[in-house]
Order: structure tokens, then sequence, then C-alpha cells
């Protein structure tokens, strides 16, 4: 088999050019997001609404609700209460966020145990990218539009506020609403990743390919398009292994963005072994 | 030290005062054979569920009160054959119950695992989660193709068990159960000679069966069917998700087979079955009653109604 049809192969199914226009659609948006998760140091909080997640998608089982619409409640819940809990800074973000995710995904646990079964839950737990509907990809393109419309509107508030805060607050800019917003993109976009990774890997879509970016440049333009090119590049790699080599497609697509970062990662730092200029420069940032 | 002895006694009558106010109960590990047995032991017995309607006997997820209710039973009657093994047996040993246990799987003629593995997909296993399991067991999971119940015809000797055991333990009442089972097999033998005839329109090129998982190994046998395959390759439904190799494997092999269509199941669903049947053009069917009786008011509501909705099923989505 030459390497063309080696490439070409999979997508010859109908199910895998499904699934490669859904990991499109979900890493442009998770990439887009994804920096301005890690600029904020905010990593934790993809892995909490992921999680947070599942007390929703449990609930909408259990009423014959659409499913992803549960996960969206319950993640857009979160958020507001996240940044409620932490509006007036007596208690820090991260101890907001640990709150809630750990009582939501107790929740969602709970009333599993209702269930008796996991076994229909499991591609919410894994996900399951092979089995998207039309339907489905429809109302994931619908919502990404939508969330990276906001983004794109809210592009100044957005950077300033991530990059530098006291600025920002000379300008006028309420932080907290600012972040409010923010906080509810991200459950918006988590709902959708959890379609192709699950509630337990989704956050590596989130934050993994936008890490990668940093790691190389500093400069926001630059750091979207990396971002979005290594989630999309992870993304579709990772669907290859899953058709040659059998691993299951959420934890191949994660897995290979982990080694593109983990790939990156060593090049940088060997880069930087050897060129005393780029050391002095690293050591700085 | 008195108070003590004093607290002990009334503790112990309490205790024995609650014996006879627990009614006689069989506990049954699935709804189709707590029905089987409801329909033997007549209204004297309470029959007690573990695994309810719909519900999944590969995955079932064990109460506290689970517990409770075999530590109380009369009768504990199982499918075994590796069925409920995983959960079932961590329970029966903290409940420490001295019920009789009739594991009904002892009872007919078990096929092996192996006999399907001319037909599996190439290179896939369906039976590697089973054989994971720990080694002797007497049917231990992975041996034997658990879904005995599937087939009416088999059914006659485990109803058949079914009585032997509640003659021996309540003799008085012989004649009643006798005469209830005989009432059964004549039923189970009108469903067989339905399903027989119902299904012979079908052709031999059409007549293939590929469900979640691989649970009519003894109806193909039985009623001349082939099991062809099954979305997640296992006779359990407690395995991982099929990868894109896996699905683009059963993908092909439904169109070279010429496969009519894919069956959903009641007691679980994947999204990748839809994407598999919209991927090779079959149809996807409405689901089979597999391991579990459907809700009351459905035609799953008995062991007879589901297995003639089934029957009725297979028929509209295979007939040319």
């Amino acid at each position: 088999m030459d390497v063309l049809s080696f490439l070409i192969n999979p997508f010859s199914y109908p199910f895998m050019q499904q699934a490669l226009l859904t990991l499109l659609v979900v890493c442009l948006t998770s990439g887009v997001l994804g920096v301005f998760v890690i600029l904020r140091r905010m990593a934790f909080i993809g892995d909490a609404l992921s999680h947070t997640a599942l007390p929703g998608v449990v609930a909408a089982f259990l009423l014959g609700w659409n499913l992803f619409v549960g996960g969206l409640v319950a993640g857009m819940i979160t958020s507001l209460l996240i940044s409620w809990f932490s509006r007036n800074r007596v208690i820090h973000e991260d101890t907001a966020i640990g709150i809630a995710f750990s009582g939501m995904f107790a929740l969602g646990i709970a009333l599993m145990s209702a269930l008796r079964t996991f076994r229909d839950l499991s591609h919410v737990l894994f996900g399951n990218i092979l089995g998207i509907s039309q339907d489905q990809f429809a109302l994931i393109l619908v919502i990404s539009v939508l969330v990276l419309l906001v983004s794109f509107l809210l592009r100044k508030e957005l950077i300033w506020t991530s990059v530098d805060p006291v600025h920002a607050a000379t300008r006028g800019l309420n932080p907290d609403s600012v972040k409010t917003i923010l906080l509810l993109l991200i459950a918006v976009v988590v709902t959708i990743d959890i379609q192709a990774a699950g509630v337990v890997l989704t956050s590596s879509l989130l934050i993994t390919p936008a890490a990668t970016a940093k790691l190389i440049t500093n400069r926001l333009q630059q750091l979207l398009i990396l971002s979005v090119s290594f989630g999309i590049f992870g993304g579709v790699l990772g669907l290859y292994f899953s058709f040659y080599l059998g691993f299951a497609s959420g934890a191949a697509i994660v897995l290979t963005n982990t080694l593109i970062f983990g790939l990156v990662w060593v090049i940088k730092n060997v880069g930087v072994f050897f060129g005393k200029k780029n050391k002095a420069k690293a050591s700085h940032s | 030290m008195k108070n003590v002895a004093r607290l002990l006694v009334t503790l112990v009558i309490l205790l024995s005062c609650q014996q006879p106010t627990a009614e006689r109960t069989i506990v049954a590990s699935t709804s189709i054979i707590g029905d089987w047995v409801s329909n033997i032991a007549g209204t004297d017995w309470k029959v007690v569920t573990l695994v309810g309607r719909d519900g999944d006997a590969h995955t079932y997820e064990p109460s506290p009160a689970d517990v409770q209710t075999l530590a109380q039973a009369s009768l504990i009657v199982l499918n075994g054959a590796g069925l409920e093994h995983v959960w079932l047996h961590p329970i029966l040993e903290s409940s420490k119950t001295q019920a009789p246990i009739l594991e009904l799987a002892e009872h007919t003629q078990l096929i092996k695992s192996e006999h399907h593995h001319e037909e599996e997909i190439e290179g896939q296993d369906p039976y590697e989660e089973g054989e994971e399991h720990e080694e002797g067991e007497e049917h231990h999971h992975g041996e034997f193709d658990p879904h005995v119940w599937l087939s009416p015809r088999r059914v006659r000797d485990m109803v058949t068990a079914i009585m032997n055991q509640l003659i021996s333990l309540d003799p008085a009442n012989e004649q009643a159960y006798r005469q209830r089972t005989a009432a059964y097999h004549q039923k189970l033998e009108e469903l067989d000679r339905e399903i027989t005839s119902k299904l012979a329109v079908i052709p031999k090129e059409r007549r293939k069966l590929v469900l979640l998982h691989q649970a009519f190994g003894y109806f193909a046998l039985d009623y001349d069917f082939e099991q062809t395959a099954s979305v997640l390759r296992s006779l359990t439904t407690q395995t991982r998700d099929p990868s894109a190799a896996d699905v683009a494997r059963l993908v092909d092999l439904l169109k070279k087979e010429k496969i009519p269509a894919i069956f959903d199941e009641n007691i679980a669903k994947n999204p990748v079955s839809a994407a598999i049947a919209r991927d090779a053009k079959v149809k996807l069917a409405p689901p089979l009653y597999t391991d579990a009786l459907g809700q009351p008011g459905t035609p799953g509501e008995t062991y007879l109604g589901m297995m003639r909705h089934n029957a009725n099923v297979i028929l509209e989505a295979l007939r040319p």
C-alpha cells in the first residue's frame, strides 16, 4: 500500500469523514478558547467543567432528554457558581473550582447509582467521536460558530483581561464580567469536546494544543494559529492511530496531543541546551 | 451487666420477631428468570428480581438492599454460565445467605464460546473479556455463552428445574407446581412453533443477525440463523467501545455478507450502531429484547411477549 492510499483509505468511510469533520470544528473552537485558558492559568477549569457536565448528562439520560443539553446546562450552572463564589475574592477561584467540581461530580455519581449500570453512559465518560450523528454534528457546528463569534466580538476584553488585568481595569473593564463570560464559553466548548473525548479526557483537547503553542511563541496571534493547528494535527493523527492500531478514538487523540507536546518540549529544551542565546531568553520567560 | 443482658435479650427478641413477618421470597437474578419463577411458583411466593426490566445483567451495580434481599431469600435462582458472576458472587458471599441456589444454565445444554470462533470478525476475539477472569470456576466467565434464555426450546428444561426445586422446598403443593409447569411448557411449545413458522419466509441468505453484543447464539442455532457479528464483538456488554478499526471492519463485513439489518437492544445502546448502519447502508432495526424484559405495558412485559415481539422485529427487518 502506498503512502497516499494509506492516508486516504480511512476516510473513504463516511463515519470517518464525519469524525474528521467533527474533530476539525471541535479543535478549532477548543484551540481558540484554550489559549485564553492557558494565559489565565485556568487549566484546571477545563477539567472541572467537563467533570461537572456529568450530573447534567446523567439527569438528562434519566429524564430522556438530549444528553448534550443536560451537560450544557450543568456546565453553565457550575461556571456561574464558580464566578459567583469567587466574586469578592474571599474564596479564591481555584478553591471555588475545587468545591464546585467535586460537588457536581459527586452528584453525577449519585445520580448514576440510580441507573445501576454504567454501560449506556460509557461514551459520555470516554467519548465516542465515531458515533456522531448528523444532528449532533449540526448542533456542534452551530454552537461552535456562536462561541467563536462571541470570542471574536469580545476579543479585546478577553485579551486585555487575560494579558494585563491592571491595564484592563484602568480601561474600565470589569474583569469579573469578562471572566464570567469566558467561563460560560468554556462550559459550552467543554460540552462539545465531551462528544469527542469524553468527560475524563476532555480537558486535554482544550489545554494541551494551547500549551504546545505556548512553548513556541508568546505572541497572541501566533498562539491562536498554532494552538488550533496542533489541535487539528493531533486529532487527525489520533484518528489514524485509532484506525490502524485499533485504539479507542478518544484516548488515541488525547495521547497524540500529549506526545506532540512532549516532542515540542524536548526539541525546545534541546535547542535551549545547545544554543546559549536561546538559553538566556528562555530563563526570562 | 444485667442491663446489658436485658438489652441483648430485647435485641434477640426484636430480631427474631422480624423472621416470621418475612414472606417466603424467591430471588431471581434477572427479570426474565423472575417471570418464569412467578409462572411456576404462583402467588404463594414473593418473587424479587435483582436486575430490573430493561436492565443489563452484564454490567449491573448491586446495591446494599440487594445484599439484604439475598440474605432473606428462601431460594435464589440465577442464570449462571458466567452471566451474573462478576457482580453476584461478592454479594452472595457477603449476604451469608443460607438459601439454596439454583443455576438454570446447569440444566440445559450450553454452547461453548469457542463455537463462534469461525464466525467472528478476523483478528478479533469476541471472548477476550471473559478469558481474563479467574480460572477454575465451574462455568466461569467466557467458557460458555450464557444467553440460553433467548431460545424458547431451551427454556423448557430450565422451567422444569425451577419446578423440581420448588417441589423439594414445598412438597405439599407439588400438584400445583406440576400443573403450572405443564401449562407453561405448553405455552413455550406454542411460542416455539409460532417463531419457526413466522420466520420461515426469510430466505437462507438473509437469515443473518447482527446485534450490539453476541446475545443470539442459541436463538441462531435453534432457529437456523447465523450470528454473523456484533457491534461490540463480545458475548458481554462489559467491554470497550469499538475503535475506528473495528467499526471499519464491521462496515466492510456487513457489505460483503449483504446483511439486511442490524438490531438495537433494549438493555444497552451505543451510538456507533447507528453510524455503522448508516455507513453500510443497512437498516437499523428497532431494539430486540435481549437480556431483560421490557417495562409493563410494552410487548416485552413477559417472556412470551418479548420473544413474540423479537420474532416480529426480526421478520420485519430481514424479510425480502
